[in-house]
């Protein structure tokens, strides 16, 4: 007589990250990098967009990141997004590259607040995470001294001040507002998004 | 993209292990935040083209060293008109620091993409003991960059059928409908291509329990020991160096 | 063993559709090759998704029973487990691999199971030789095409060495040859013994190697077939049940698919499409053209250029070349407008969240309109629903439906059906044919189901290149079906080299590189040394304007300089110019001598169709062309550059400022000559197909001259040829019309940089910023500069010519060299065998499907009306040509074993024209066989009755042919070919139309010689002359390219119309008298 089993695998409950979800997050990473180099590229050609980022970056890769987080929904989807993302676009300069990392982590950290299932946590967890297009940006404001200590080998004090004016305290700040603010259009975007196509289709 | 980094090993003097490009690109980065001259930073780059050339890119190798020529004749130049406008000088000081500043991370991450076959250092991080966990995103990254920049080509082309078109303007007037129209079907097909993926590799027997074998052989080699010697003494002769000429000597 | 008890499953979990299997109660046997079919949705790939663990442990759902191998519990075990007994490989072969390297992949699985380093090398060998992967090894996978991916998948499958294979769809996007491989290696692994689970829709390779066909509809086992109960039903039955044919053979053509619409304007038109990637040609299409109103079906191999063709055909891909869509020149975004392609990849085209959304998306259509397209197309009832949740099938139409919706007028599918049951390819089929007289439609496809019931046209591309073009009409389907049927295996895809701007060339330059090297060495030297006079210049100015007196003494330095640098300057250039001159004409020495290599592999009848004009431009003028680019091209210009560049960072030492500003002239100069490269490469195309044509029609024009006139047709000949050569003329304006601003621009620019640099400078040393002799010293430089840069610039501007010169000779003898082998002759007699022989020339099918045998020592004569394919059966005899399929065998043997020689040896091939070499009639006879003795020459010369005229010669034997050639008729020529028959002696002899120079004087003499070279040996006579072949053994009756009756004369009289006619049309063609004159 055969046995009647049923067995329900399904995964809800299983908090490890098992090779198919490492699989989506290594996927999702690459589709998330060439998506930002992409933008990255198109806006770089005027120079004051190029350093207006943050911005655009957030308000597009924001759907990528919100369905990796969604069909992963397990420890380490960002955290994996995150260090791909350190060390293919902040790999220039290693304090950058940390400090995307610890944004990653901290990005993980508040999905874990909201325990994979609050979707306002997911969302806030992205609003986090752009703050890491920033990081590109560090190696010029860090090295002021460094820069100072060269230009002043060669030109003396005038010139060195007029390079140090250019890497003024408010654009850091400036730029991380503008990351939140990208971020907060593209969370909104993505919401509307995943509603409309993925929740339908089925994917998610 | 070029694709070629993912299939041959170049042929060159010597072969480096992967594990010891990775350091040099460490100190490499370390490099520019520690040192603070043209001179510490200039010895070290060139030590770097010279492994370029013995790495099997002699051409790359030779192309780099005649930018970061030209670039260091510029900057002992710079002086050379007195009357320059003060803008001018100020951005060119910039350029050429920052291009001081850049080049041996970029050199040392173009080492490791021109000279060296991806399942070789997959397999060197596998040596390291790294865990699958970290190895396997890594794989799955540099093999969906091919596909993903596939699909968006295929994409690219069915918008020219469908009328939708990706010029400034229009994109400048919709964008919501433009990163919608783009991100869509991306998303689909990766989706579908990424699960077809995982079905296929859990199908193969990879499961983060079990323990992986390894069939490439990464082993570090006599030559690997003395550059590995070799980049860290640089290191610390150009941090040396910078504080000297801080300090002022050789003025 | 693989036990179900009692099994189902469901899909469930967070997105389930409910759809699975039910009672499944089943039993394999090891070593079992079972094949389990159904319509879509029935349940198959489920079923091996149990057997291999991926339900329920991938996707999730409901399960009930236990699935069993051999003691595991397969349901309830780990995957990493099962994955040791069970070795998958699935549909996409894009999709499956997880590794970049082919190497890797293959060890793939062995490494997850953890084994050790030597036992995967030894697997990993086991399995190069068991699949022959030898080509494959240490590739990129990127690079494979879709068969040689599926054959890595199976190969690392293979090299875990499961017990049991489960394969789901894997022949689903493979071309005819790889089937073929798969077919191999699914034999190979059944030989070992080992189970073979295999969920498939293409059931007729799987024939003969399956033990058991499972049958499931919706869920359930309802039937089990034997091979031979399967093949027993009939197409009628087999559709009933959902399922593809069984046996190609037996395929019919739709008969509802009767009309072809050939008239009008044809809707797509394209002249000289061409497209270049990497350096690398991959299409290469003088014209093409296809019907309105028509479904035309594209074949070819992986590789040969389909996509990229149909890319450029509707507007997306970049190419050369135009393309008209009826009639009408368009750009490529007008003809992306007006087409739509369908993907193979649907989901790429999907952009909005309900289907009516879709079909709507920038189409001007009324929603009523669309929702009656989406009933036409039966999805009726999805309008609301995501495209992404709807199946493969369902996709492809709504595709289909925006396409329609939009209004375009030509559709393009790639490959559209290779996941589709037999009804969803039926409803396709249906569906295109319904829509051919609004849209035409162009399928890439390797069904030949498909194509056989819905297409009218096929196009058959290789290598870039269009192979064929015909109607499916009777002749056509036979010779698809032939397509098809051919039973090669080549792997396809070769590695794609890039060449850069020099790469090309220098390959050829072999060891002569240094003496290139040497020729920049000196010439940069000269380059200094032209620049330095420069430097005394200088010197002499600050002097001068310092207020020192200049004497004779203190300016003799300068001038010394000056005189010593330019006397440098002259002997190291021509140094230099010696050495690269040197190197120059050895690398086209080895051009030559490799292109000759590669003529000699070519089909004669490839070199017979170039033409002579191309051959001898080829040979001569393209290759002169190189020396230009290696002689001074290279040197010169490195030197140049790089002493302009020394200049340039003077200049910067000097003053920057001054510098910049001839920097910034220099770079909008460069990017003129950018441009003027880039947009020449555009043109060149264009150029050069009409300076081939004009070479071509140069040469008809004259050698027909004597014809042209006696029929009076000067007129029609001489508009042909004035016609190309306006096309040349206007060709090539317009290339240098492109050119011609770029040029002017970037000459003026380089020439006069001081025009701007001098002002600037005068300000600056009005400023005080400047010292009048750094002024005058960077004036100074900037002249230098000035010329160098021209000149190199100059010369840059013929590298793309030449490259592209390089390429077209490399692609002209690109063709498939002839097929032959290494094989001793091993014939055991020396008959001559057709076996289903099929070949096309020139797109056109002549030979269609012919076997007979010519036995030893026998005449056999073929006969028929011109253009039966006579001619051509003797040529492909001595292997002019390669044929399409079937065989050719001599004694036996295939003659495409033997190398060309081996072949000659054995037969003598003697055609209606005689090519006499400018020695003696001695020697010309001798050329039968080189190590004949004078007297054996002479033998043959008596024997076949050329002695006579020979003797009344000046110096008898030993004039020069060339002095006689033109003195002797036909029939005599026709003599001395056979005295070189004669003295051969070959055992086979072929001879087309060699009695068609008989005149009566001759006739006896000529048919003595006949009756001499003849004696003993296979004969092969092609005549139009009835009465010579009478007594021929057997008689070949050929009428278009088929054998309508054999036998001899008498038979034929009796039972073949055809052959009567012919008989009584010469019959009384030598009842014939001329009227008046002699009695009669």
């Amino acid at each position: 007589m055969a046995k009647k089993e049923i067995v329900n695998t399904s995964t809800n409950n299983d908090r490890k990250m098992r090779i198919k979800d490492l699989i989506f997050a290594g996927a999702f990473g690459a589709i998330y990098i060439v998506v930002m180099l992409i933008v990255v590229m198109v806006t770089g050609m005027v120079p004051v967009l190029y350093l207006m980022n943050p911005l655009f970056v957030g308000i597009v890769c924001a759907t990528i990141y919100e369905l990796c987080v969604l069909k992963v929904h397990k420890f380490g989807a960002a955290l994996i997004l995150g260090i791909l993302f350190a060390v293919t676009a902040s790999s220039g300069y290693l304090p950058g590259m940390f400090l995307a990392i610890g944004i990653a982590v901290l990005a993980e950290v508040v999905l874990l607040i909201g325990k994979y299932k609050s979707k306002k946590f997911f969302l806030i967890s992205y609003l986090v995470f752009n703050l890491n297009m920033v990081c590109p940006f560090t190696n010029l404001y860090f090295n002021k001294s460094s820069f100072i200590a060269m230009a002043t080998e060669y030109y003396g004090e005038k010139y060195a001040n007029g390079v140090a004016a250019l890497a003024t305290g408010w654009m850091p700040f400036a730029q991380m507002g503008l990351a939140v603010l990208g971020a907060g259009i593209g969370v909104l975007i993505a919401s509307k998004l995943i509603r409309k196509h993925f929740e339908k289709a089925g994917i998610v | 993209m070029d694709l070629t980094f993912y299939g041959e090993e170049t042929k060159g003097l010597i072969s480096v292990d992967p594990r010891t490009k990775v350091l040099i690109f460490i100190t490499s980065s370390l490099v520019c935040v520690s040192s603070f001259s043209d001179l510490g930073i200039a010895l070290y780059s060139v030590v770097l083209c010279i492994l370029f050339a013995l790495c099997g890119k002699p051409m790359t190798a030779l192309k780099a060293g005649i930018a970061l020529g030209v670039v260091l004749f510029v900057r002992a130049v710079m002086g050379s008109s007195q009357g320059a406008p003060e803008l001018i000088v100020m951005i060119l000081t910039l350029v050429t620091t920052s291009f001081m500043f850049a080049f041996p991370p970029i050199m040392s991450v173009l080492l490791i993409i021109k000279t060296t076959r991806i399942s070789h250092f997959l397999s060197a991080f596998q040596a390291m003991h790294i865990p699958v966990k970290a190895i396997v995103p890594a794989a799955v990254f540099f093999r969906f960059l091919p596909t993903v920049t596939d699909e968006w080509n295929g994409i690219r082309k069915a918008m020219a059928f469908r009328g939708i078109s990706l010029s400034p303007v229009q994109v400048i007037t919709h964008p919501w409908r433009t990163i919608e129209y783009v991100l869509i079907p991306m998303l689909f097909s990766s989706i579908s291509v990424m699960e077809e993926l995982a079905a296929a590799t859990m199908a193969r027997g990879m499961d983060v329990d079990v323990r992986r074998s390894s069939y490439e052989k990464v082993k570090l080699r006599a030559a690997d020991y003395l550059l590995i010697v070799l980049f860290i003494a640089l290191f610390a002769l150009s941090v040396i160096v910078g504080e000297m000429v801080k300090n002022g000597a050789f003025l | 063993m693989i036990r179900f008890d009692n099994v189902s499953f469901h899909y469930g979990g967070e997105r389930g559709t409910g759809e699975g299997v039910d009672n499944i109660n089943l039993s394999i046997n090891d070593g079992e090759f079972i094949v389990l079919c159904g319509s879509s949705g029935c349940g198959k790939t489920t079923l091996t998704r149990l057997i291999n663990g991926l339900a329920p442990h991938f996707y999730p759902g409901e399960l009930e029973g236990e699935v069993f191998i051999n003691d595991i519990n397969v349901s309830a075990s780990e995957l990493s487990e099962t994955s040791k007994v069970v070795g998958s490989v699935f549909q996409n072969p894009k999709s499956q691999f997880f590794n970049i390297d082919t190497t890797g992949e293959l060890v793939f699985g062995c490494e997850n199971q953890g084994m050790s380093r030597e036992e995967i090398s030894e697997r990993l060998i086991k399995t190069e030789k068991d699949m022959k992967l030898h080509a494959l090894m240490g590739r990129n996978i990127f690079e494979l095409s879709g068969g040689e991916k599926q054959q890595i998948a199976c190969g690392s499958v293979y090299t875990t060495q499961p017990d049991v294979y489960v394969l789901d769809e894997p022949s689903s996007n493979l071309d005819r040859k790889a089937i073929h491989r798969l077919h191999e290696i699914l034999r190979k692994i059944r030989e070992s013994g080992k189970t073979v689970v295999i969920s498939e829709h293409r059931l007729y390779y799987l024939m003969d190697l399956a033990d058991r066909f499972i049958y499931l509809d919706d869920g359930i086992i309802t039937a089990t077939y034997t091979p031979d109960e399967l093949e027993k039903l009939s197409d009628g039955e087999l559709s009933k049940l959902g399922l593809r044919c069984t046996d190609l053979n037996k395929l019919e053509k739709n008969p509802d698919n009767a009309d072809f619409g050939n008239g009008g304007i044809p809707v797509i038109e394209a002249i000289d499409l061409n497209c270049t990637r990497g350096g690398n040609q991959i299409l290469d299409i003088e014209r093409l053209r296809l019907p309105e109103h028509s479904v035309i079906a594209v074949i070819g191999d992986n590789g040969s250029g389909k996509s990229t063709m149909t890319e450029a055909l509707c507007g997306v891909g970049t190419s050369d070349g135009s393309i008209a869509f009826k009639g009408r020149y368009l750009s490529d975004r007008q003809r992306a407008d007006k087409s739509f392609m369908v993907m193979q990849d649907v989901n790429r085209q999907l952009f909005s969240d309900s289907v009516i959304e879709e079909v709507m998306l920038n189409a001007s259509v009324e929603r009523e309109k669309a929702l009656e397209i989406l009933d036409k197309l039966g999805l009726k009832g999805t309008e609301e629903r995501h495209p992404s949740s709807l199946s493969g099938g369902q996709k492809q139409r709504v595709a289909i439906a925006s396409a329609l919706c939009a209004g375009k007028e030509i559709i393009f599918y790639d490959e559209p059906t290779s996941g589709l049951d037999r009804r969803g390819m039926e409803r396709f089929g249906s569906l295109l044919h319904e829509m051919r007289n609004e849209i035409t439609s162009v399928i890439i496809t390797h069904d030949p189901e498909l194509i056989l019931r819905c297409c009218t046209h096929i196009l058959h591309i290789e290598g870039g290149r269009v192979m064929g073009f015909y109607p499916l009409n009777t002749d056509g389907v036979q010779r698809v079906r032939g397509y098809f049927m051919s039973e090669s295996d080549e792997n396809t895809s070769k590695k794609r080299k890039k060449y850069g701007m020099f790469g090309r060339v220098l390959k050829y330059t072999g060891k002569w590189k240094k003496y290139v090297v040497f020729a920049v060495i000196f010439m940069v030297l000269g380059a200094i040394c032209g620049a330095l006079p420069y430097a005394g210049i200088y010197d002499l100015l600050t002097a001068f304007l310092n207020g020192n007196g200049l004497t004779l003494q203190s300016t003799l330095p300068d001038i010394a300089l000056i005189l010593g640098a330019g006397i440098l300057y002259a002997v190291a250039y021509t140094t230099g110019l010696q050495f690269s001159h040197r190197a120059a004409y050895h690398t086209l020495e080895n051009i030559r001598v490799s292109l000759q290599e590669k003529l000699d592999g070519q089909p004669l009848g490839n070199i017979h169709d170039m033409g002579i004009g191309t051959v001898k431009k080829l040979f001569n003028d393209d290759i002169e062309s190189v020396e230009l680019m290696l002689a001074h091209v290279i040197p010169e210009g490195f030197s140049n550059i790089f002493v302009g560049s020394l200049i340039l960072l003077i200049l910067i030492a000097v003053d920057w400022q001054m510098a910049l500003c001839s920097v910034v002239v220099l770079l909008l100069g460069y990017a003129a000559s950018r441009q003027m490269y880039d947009v020449g490469m555009d043109k060149m195309g264009y150029y050069f197909a009409s300076s081939k044509r004009l070479n071509n029609s140069i040469i008809e024009y004259v050698s027909g001259m004597e014809v042209v006139r006696v029929f009076n047709r000067s007129n029609e000949s001489g508009e042909r040829f004035e016609d190309s050569v306006y096309k040349y003329r206007d060709f090539g304006l317009e290339w240098y019309k492109v050119c011609w601003p770029w040029m002017a621009l970037y000459g003026s620019l380089f020439a006069n940089i001081t025009l701007y640099s001098l002002p600037l400078g005068g300000l600056l040393v009005i400023l005080g910023h400047l010292t009048l002799s750094r002024y005058i010293l960077a004036l100074c430089l900037s002249y230098a500069l000035g010329p160098l840069l021209i000149h190199t610039l100059a010369l840059i501007g013929t590298l793309p010519r030449v490259n592209y010169k390089i390429q077209s000779i490399e692609k002209a003898l690109d063709r498939p060299a002839l097929k032959s082998g290494n094989e001793p002759f091993k014939g055991t007699d020396h008959s001559i065998t057709f076996d289903k022989v099929r070949f096309a020339y020139k797109g056109d099918e002549v030979i269609k499907g012919i076997s007979f045998t010519a036995k030893e020592g026998q005449m056999t004569a073929l006969v028929g009306e011109s253009g039966s394919g006579k001619s051509t059966i003797a040529r492909l005899i001595a292997h002019y040509y390669d044929v399409d399929s079937g065989c050719i065998r001599l004694g036996g043997q295939d003659i495409n074993e033997m190398p060309l020689e081996t072949l000659g040896d054995q037969i003598s091939y003697v055609s209606q024209e005689l090519f006499l070499f400018n020695k003696s009639i001695m020697e010309n006879i001798r050329i039968g066989k080189p190590d004949a003795t004078d007297e054996e020459v002479r033998e043959a010369a008596r024997r076949a009755g050329c002695e006579d005229f020979i003797l009344n010669f000046e110096n008898g034997y030993d004039t020069m042919a060339g002095a006689c050639g033109n003195k002797l008729s036909g029939g005599q020529k026709q003599r001395i070919a056979f005295a070189r028959v004669l003295l051969k002696n070959a055992p086979v002899i072929v001879l087309d139309e060699a009695t068609a120079f008989i005149d009566p004087e001759n006739e006896k003499k000529m048919n003595d010689a006949i009756e001499e070279i003849t004696r003993n040996k296979t004969v092969l006579i092609i005549a139009h002359k009835l009465s010579s072949i009478a007594k021929a053994d057997k008689i070949i009756v050929l009428g278009k390219g088929r054998i309508v009756e054999q036998g001899t004369h008498s038979e034929l009289i009796k039972e073949c119309d055809e052959y009567r006619k012919l008989w009584n049309a010469t019959e009384e063609s030598n009842r014939w008298i001329l009227k008046g004159g002699a009695d009669s």
